[in-house]
């Protein structure tokens, strides 16, 4: 797998909803991520192309917004980090950071 | 060309061996110090006169043995030679398909590094009148573009710019109303800080549909 190329939006979209318990809704999933009850990060799925792969903007703009790397992007789409490690991670940046 | 010559004097053509001819084979083809030495004693006597006509063919015969000798040799040291040159064409054809692999590599990253320009939104829509410009990234994409108000982390696409700045004024209207809906309490400081900014460059003039 490239940089940001090959993830199926289908895929990506069932591992943030699984993981990150995203209630993603409507034709071009939308949703926030809620940590200690609130909103603290939006995430957007899109794809310019309407195909099944995320295009690279459009991918590289959903791993900003998830506050990933590259490999913690793939790492979430193909299941070796789970919901409680994204948590602990998001959390860590949020408390070391201005979020 | 030195076996015909050879051959012919071996046929009985002794008396007729001539010296300019056996000087001649002589002549030929880089040897080594040892074999010339030797094969220029024979073809001096030939050619002195000392050596009698009916030894001429046996000495030319020795010489041209010496002279075989000396091209097995130099055939040897071609076939290291080429053998030497294969190896290199070996290295230097791994070399050039790591370079292929590497261009590859870099031709795919460049495929994904965006042309970006900036731009500003002066009008959104009839909900929302913008107060001041907003700024705008555009990323142009081999096949996509993407439009972002990077201080609230809105992005809209589009296969041309038009279209990613339409799908952007759409974003930002829809977290405008996602924020505006909330009590600051159940915002965290990120989307609290959107909201800030976002009460700076628009103000509502109607309601959503």
């Amino acid at each position: 797998m490239g940089t940001s190329s090959s993830f199926k939006i289908k895929k990506m979209t069932s591992a943030l909803e699984e993981k990150l318990s995203l209630d993603f809704g409507g034709k071009e999933p939308r949703a926030y991520y809620y940590l200690g009850g609130k909103r603290v990060l939006r995430v957007r799925i899109t794809n310019v192309h309407g195909g099944d792969t995320l295009s690279p903007g459009a991918a590289t703009k959903l791993r900003n917004s998830l506050r990933l790397d590259w490999e913690g992007l793939k790492r979430l789409y193909n299941c070796p980090m789970s919901g409680k490690e994204y948590e602990n991670r998001i959390r860590g940046i949020l408390d070391s950071e201005k979020y | 060309m030195e076996l015909i010559e050879l051959g012919r004097a071996k046929k009985g053509e002794e008396k007729e061996l001539d010296p300019a001819l056996v000087k001649a084979i002589l002549s030929r083809a880089p040897r080594s110090p040892f074999i010339v030495k030797r094969a220029e004693l024979l073809g001096e006597e030939v050619l002195s006169g000392s050596m009698p006509r009916s030894l001429w063919a046996g000495a030319t015969v020795k010489s041209m043995g010496v002279k075989g000798l000396e091209f097995a040799d130099e055939l040897s040291e071609v076939k290291r030679q080429v053998d030497d040159l294969n190896s290199q064409v070996e290295s230097v054809k791994s070399e050039l398909q790591q370079c292929k692999e590497g261009i590859s590599t870099i031709l795919n990253e460049l495929r994904e590094k965006p042309i970006i320009k900036q731009t500003e939104l002066f009008e959104m829509d009839e909900t929302l009148e913008v107060i001041r410009p907003i700024p705008v990234v555009i990323e142009e994409y081999d096949d996509e573009v993407i439009a972002t108000f990077p201080e609230i982390e809105a992005f809209g696409v589009g296969l041309c710019e038009a279209e990613a700045i339409i799908d952007l004024k759409s974003e930002i209207r829809k977290i405008f109303f996602e924020l505006e809906e909330l009590g600051d309490k159940e915002l965290g400081k990120l989307p609290l800080s959107w909201k800030r900014v976002l009460s700076k460059v628009v103000k509502k003039i109607g309601n959503v549909q």
